[in-house]
């Protein structure tokens, strides 16, 4: 039978694989057992393409054979244009070869797509959670024959992109270009490298709109504030300056600057410091705030439409979803920082990515005028305990989501199966314990690096108690590795602190009681002038003894 | 280095106590003399933004109407260039710091 070449060419390339994804599998099953039991249709050749009739029905087969037309109400690709497709192809003069399998695709089509037509199509939201996706590896299962078949379990759904991009098909029975479908192409680009993540993240609009004006003006009675108060001198500055700060974060929240809000925050910490006559207050340290504060505002005052958002930062940072962890839980640490919020921090250790987590349970704290005896414990993720409780046990955490630096949401939907308790040494790479203090000064202690990258076990080779610094408040021990390098365990003491600093006392005073004692610390790594050291939130005197 | 860093930050904080009124030419005149240093050190950067504000606190001290930006503008980008220093340094300075004690060990 004399077919169009380019029916006979659609006909050849489509394998059942492509049927399936113009339909689905229980159409293409039925219409072969319809094929088996009927009688040989009848066919007419025409100029669009060829009408096969099955009984009463009939179907006009044309390429693409998505475009194929039945006179039965279907809108959708019916048994009948499959039946029809199937016994076209049997027929079909084939090659030299007809049992080899068509040709893999070039999928043209799809390459061709604009990804920032895609990213416009998806949303700021989606796209940020698809480009995370990607870049952690937690992606969608993609498989690539006659079509390309992508499953996104966590929405759920399965779409089949195929050539003409029209009729591919999704579980959710679109007839439209779904944001399924959208987000499949968008993986498959990604994958294929048609689709640079690089040039697709400028282009989602950065938090809620920035009203510059409103914007500038903050940033320039900001400056002129802090100005005021450089002129006027700390020495002669009233404690009211504390509350004009405060206000002044006020506004920038208001002008939607959490940056600028943060770092006056920050300096509004440091003036209390002073006036309280901390101990812990340093003249450099409200340099350093006054100076950050001032140089941020100017900077977003002279800033455009572009890098103002940048600047300006966000609120809330965007949780994206991960899927299920297997989490441990290694240490955690209370907090009460001079920038108005308290509270605790959660550090937990991913058991099958490698790497840490965080869940944070703070408040803020900027306007409590008496500071509150403790607040409630945390309970998230529908655990039986407060999370201190389950200190060193593993927990199976289903539908996680965590924000780009790892701190984990406390969604309903998040559920945390709480598994047994168990050495750390057990759950912990061994490779992992850093025992060469060089390594942590190479790898972990970078300024300006997140905390998360900063954190590290370390077991050092031996320990030297340091007696307490009752000037600077300071409670110190010296750890040092096989090769001599010392790193310095430091925890300066503050109200909230008192507990560590007892703790560590008397860790202190059984090293010395029994020098053989081996323990592992976990904590914060960090450069302060020519030492490097380490901030504890946990340390413990059996590691891996359980194995 | 680290000396002259101090200095400089002590300089900062210095002024940052007394006020851009109070400092009086001694004020200035202390800024000259660190921005020498820095130039003789090589910190040419410093040495620049330090004769800045030596420049602009004269400035000021000279006007009727006072305009506060142009010094603390200058203040805060000479503390953040301390601070950027201080950041470059470190790493060298806990490795040289470090040197002598692994040379103990293996000996």
């Amino acid at each position: 039978m004399q077919l169009p070449k380019a029916l006979s060419a659609a006909l050849a390339a489509a394998d059942e694989n492509y049927l399936i994804g113009l339909c689905n599998k229980g159409t293409v099953n039925r219409a072969k057992k319809d094929l088996a039991v009927s009688a040989s249709p009848e066919t007419m050749p025409g100029q669009d393409g060829v009408t096969v009739r099955l009984g009463d029905i009939s179907c006009l087969i044309t390429a693409p054979l998505g475009e194929s037309r039945c006179s039965c109400p279907s809108s959708a690709i019916c048994r009948h244009r499959i039946a029809a497709i199937l016994w076209l192809k049997g027929r079909l003069d084939a090659g030299p070869d007809p049992a080899a399998p068509p040709p893999r695709p070039e999928f043209q089509e799809l390459r061709a797509y604009p990804p920032e037509k895609l990213a416009k199509q998806l949303g700021s939201k989606r796209l940020s959670a698809a480009l995370f996706r990607h870049q952690s590896g937690s992606g969608p299962q993609i498989t690539e024959a006659s079509v390309v078949t992508v499953d996104m379990p966590w929405l759920p759904a399965c779409v089949r992109l195929l050539e003409p991009l029209e009729h591919s098909t999704c579980t959710c029975h679109s007839k439209v270009f779904c944001p399924h479908k959208a987000e499949a192409l968008l993986y498959w680009q990604l994958k294929e490298g048609v689709a640079d993540p690089s040039l697709l993240q400028p282009a989602q609009p950065a938090g809620a709109a920035l009203d510059l004006e409103a914007a500038r003006g903050v940033c320039r009675a900001v400056q002129e504030a802090l100005a005021a108060q450089l002129a006027t001198g700390l020495s002669r500055m009233p404690p009211g300056v504390c509350e004009t700060v405060e206000r002044m974060a006020a506004l920038c929240h208001t002008a939607k600057l959490p940056e600028l809000e943060r770092a006056l925050r920050a300096l509004h910490g440091e003036y209390a410091a002073y006036f309280g006559r901390s101990a812990t207050y340093r003249d450099a340290e409200l340099l350093q705030r006054l100076s950050t504060a001032f140089r941020l505002a100017g900077a977003l005052e002279a800033a455009d439409g572009e890098t103002a958002p940048s600047l300006a930062g966000n609120f809330r940072d965007d949780y994206l979803p991960l899927g299920d962890l297997k989490l441990y839980l290694l240490g955690m640490r209370e907090f009460s920082g001079r920038s108005g919020y308290a509270g605790a921090i959660y550090y937990f250790w991913e058991r099958d990515a490698r790497q840490f987590y965080t869940f944070t349970h703070v408040r803020p704290t900027f306007y409590e005028k008496e500071p509150r005896r403790r607040s409630s414990p945390a309970v998230p993720w529908g655990l039986p305990c407060p999370l201190h409780q389950a200190w060193n046990h593993a927990l199976d955490l289903t539908n996680a989501k965590a924000t780009r630096t790892g701190n984990l949401s406390a969604s309903e939907q998040c559920q945390a199966i709480l598994l047994d308790r168990c050495d750390p040494g057990c759950v912990y790479p061994k490779e992992r314990v850093c025992a060469d203090f060089a390594l942590l000064l190479e790898r972990h202690s970078a300024p300006h690096t997140p905390e998360r990258d900063r954190l590290a076990v370390v077991r050092p080779q031996r320990c030297e108690p340091q007696p307490y610094d009752a000037i600077q408040q300071r409670f110190a021990l010296r750890l040092l590795d096989g090769a001599g390098r010392d790193l310095w365990l430091e925890v300066r003491y503050k109200k909230e602190e008192s507990k560590v600093v007892d703790v560590l006392e008397e860790f202190a005073d059984s090293l010395k009681k029994d020098p053989r004692l081996s323990p592992v610390f976990f904590g914060i790594v960090y450069r302060e002038g020519d030492r490097l050291k380490l901030y504890p939130i946990e340390f413990f005197t059996k590691w891996g003894e359980d194995t | 280095m680290t000396e002259l860093l101090d200095d400089m930050e002590l300089a900062l904080t210095d002024l940052i106590q007394s006020g851009f009124s109070t400092g009086g030419p001694a004020t200035a005149q202390r800024l000259g003399a660190l921005s020498h240093r820095c130039e003789d050190c090589g910190l040419h950067t410093g040495g620049a933004l330090l004769s800045e504000l030596e420049r602009v606190l004269t400035a000021r001290s000279h006007t009727v109407q006072k305009n506060d930006l142009p010094p603390a503008a200058a203040l805060c980008r000479t503390a953040r260039y301390i601070q950027l220093c201080r950041e470059k340094l470190q790493e060298e300075q806990i490795k040289q710091r470090w040197q002598p004690l692994t040379d103990k060990e293996e000996f």
